[in-house]
């Protein structure tokens, strides 16, 4: 089993150690190193450089072509640099430039430069490290992972049923999605798009109806199938292992690392 | 670009505190729906919920073009809540954000406190309380359900995004009087089209398995607490949102005592109007030192990959 059968699946395969990790300990290092960038203050830039030398390391390890990762990382955090703009106005501190906008002065100030770029290398530090575990975790494994840190057996029983029909229904919707094309004549060049907005919504809401109605039936008839294999409502799951010394260790380690981090930083930004 | 993208909160945008209160809300929450869904549905409810969990998914990918190279698509909190009841659609809502978070990177890890909140709670409990408000109205007709489902669909939509943009206005990401008027006034439109594709799809459903609805939302009045929730939701993030886009520096007075931002910022901040730069030393020092422990790790890193690989080869 190398590939994945869900072609929405953002697992990449590679050898690396960071594939075989225990899913339970990339987890932990994937909240350790987020809890750590959030608490990081503003303009801390030692401390960002650090860390994305870090995160830079364990991409390099991972065996995957370092723009697939980037790529990834940027196109989720991009359209948010734009609602983080207004910081840049943030008052304090001096100006750098000012401009009049609708009659009002609009000042761009250092303390907002400051604000605004160690939040958009926050965001992307923690970006990065969930894209990153996403690529060299599989999804059952990071269930399993999930349900040995104490996620509730039916909410993961749920996610496993979710995963497994999420790739036959998206499959669906894009079977929907090409027969609306054929249909309604989507020419973009002219701006007809075959009627009006509301119409467009009617067809889209009419599309999710029968969706969701074709997954009610599914969710009898697997309910059925579950049923005549001896399902009882029980959920049964492997218990995970316990994790070894060393895994117990390395995770010490990352946490008391992290935290010496915070402290030297508190005591270097304090002045 | 997706429009939607200003409900999934993304990680750095909100500070840990607020995170924290986040998590802890919507914990308790889904704890208590995953008792009552177990109390209300028999056993096949947990293959319906994975089932249609996997359906709310893939209904996200439904887009409608709306102008330019702009589109819609369907969020589905109220789509849930009229076919499967409230306490089932939080967790199914919720299944959708995790999947989202942890696999798409749509939301952030640390942040899903708040996202699961804002989509899983405040969406669920809007929707339910409106659709049940319909239903007394009306009971069963046929413009008391397409018209609840509108009505949820649209303020569903609304109050989740006054609710994302106070949690960006608390953690000092965006001042309220920007980040409230913007995201409210863009999800009062994009609701409209959450609202009509709601209101259509339930009535295909209407017209082909009408027995289906009287099962989900409409008919079941044991989740009064969700009822409350909703319209207390619904009250409260609509009063509050005025007062505190006029009043931007009140809340982060609120949020600088509560702690909420960073006090650690504060010192920066009043350091460089005054041209003292007490710790300037240090901090270029600490600078240059982290930037050459980058250097030297991610070169060592580089080496060891690159011995690896031509390892691999020759062998």
């Amino acid at each position: 089993m190398t590939g994945s059968h869900n072609h929405l699946d953002p697992f990449i395969s590679a050898s690396s150690r960071l594939h075989t990790l225990d899913a339970r300990l990339k987890l932990c290092a994937l909240v350790i190193f987020m809890l750590t960038t959030v608490w990081l203050p503003v303009g801390a830039w030692a401390a960002y450089i650090l860390l994305a030398a870090v995160l830079i390391s364990a991409m390099l390890l991972a065996n995957i072509p370092l723009r697939l990762l980037v790529r990834r990382s940027l196109a989720v955090e991009l359209p948010f640099a734009l609602i983080a703009m207004p910081l840049l106005f943030r008052p304090g501190g001096n100006e750098i430039a000012s401009m009049q906008v609708a009659r009002k002065a609009v000042v761009l100030t250092d303390a907002g430069v400051v604000a605004f770029s160690s939040i958009l290398i926050k965001t992307w530090l923690s970006v990065q490290a969930a894209v990153l575990q996403g690529a060299v975790t599989r999804f059952e494994d990071i269930l399993f992972g999930l349900r040995g840190l104490g996620y509730p057996k039916v909410l993961s029983a749920i996610l496993a049923m979710m995963w497994r029909y999420t790739f036959i229904l998206s499959t669906e919707t894009r079977r929907m999605l090409a027969a609306r094309a054929a249909r309604s004549g989507r020419a973009q060049e002219s701006g007809h798009y075959g009627g009006s907005i509301f119409w467009r919504m009617g067809v889209t809401g009419g599309m999710a109806g029968s969706l969701l109605l074709r997954s009610l039936e599914r969710g009898e008839r697997v309910y059925q199938a579950m049923k005549a294999r001896g399902y009882d409502g029980e959920v049964r799951a492997i218990e995970s292992r316990r994790l070894t010394d060393t895994e117990k260790w390395s995770l010490a380690v990352l946490v008391i690392l992290a935290l010496l981090l915070l402290l030297a930083v508190r005591q270097i930004y304090r002045g | 670009m997706k429009t939607d993208l200003m409900m999934h909160i993304p990680d750095g945008f909100l500070s840990a505190p607020t995170s924290g209160v986040f998590w802890l809300v919507s914990i308790i929450v889904i704890a208590i729906a995953l008792r009552r869904s177990e109390e209300e549905m028999d056993e096949r409810g947990l293959p319906l919920m994975g089932v249609m969990a996997a359906a709310i998914f893939a209904a996200q990918m439904l887009n409608f073009a709306v102008t330019g190279g702009t589109s819609g698509h369907l969020l589905g909190s109220a789509l849930a809540v009229i076919l499967l009841g409230p306490w089932a659609a939080m967790l199914v809502i919720a299944s959708v954000v995790v999947v989202q978070a942890l696999v798409f990177q749509d939301g952030g890890v640390l942040v899903m406190g708040a996202n699961l909140f804002n989509m899983a709670v405040v969406g669920v409990a809007v929707s339910y309380f409106v659709i049940n408000l319909f239903n007394r109205l009306g009971k069963g007709k046929r413009w008391a359900i397409l018209g609840g489902a509108f009505s949820a669909g649209w303020l569903s939509i609304f109050i989740a995004s006054l609710s994302a943009a106070l949690q960006l206005a608390v953690s000092g990401t965006s001042p309220a009087n920007v980040a409230l008027p913007a995201m409210g006034g863009i999800h009062a439109l994009i609701g409209v089209g959450e609202g009509l594709i709601t209101a259509a799809a339930v009535g295909v459903v209407f017209a082909a398995r009408p027995e289906i609805l009287q099962h989900g939302a409409s008919a079941k009045a044991t989740a009064r607490g969700i009822w409350l929730a909703g319209l207390l939701l619904s009250a409260l993030l609509v009063a509050t949102a005025p007062l505190a886009s006029s009043h931007p520096d009140g809340l982060e007075w609120v949020a600088e005592e509560l702690g909420f931002i960073d006090t650690a910022q504060e010192p920066m901040f009043e350091m460089i109007p005054d041209y003292v730069f007490p710790g300037i030393e240090n901090e270029a020092l600490a600078t240059i030192v982290a930037g050459m422990i980058g250097i030297v790790l991610v070169t060592a890193v580089t080496l060891i990959t690159v011995r690896r690989k031509s390892a691999d080869k020759t062998v």
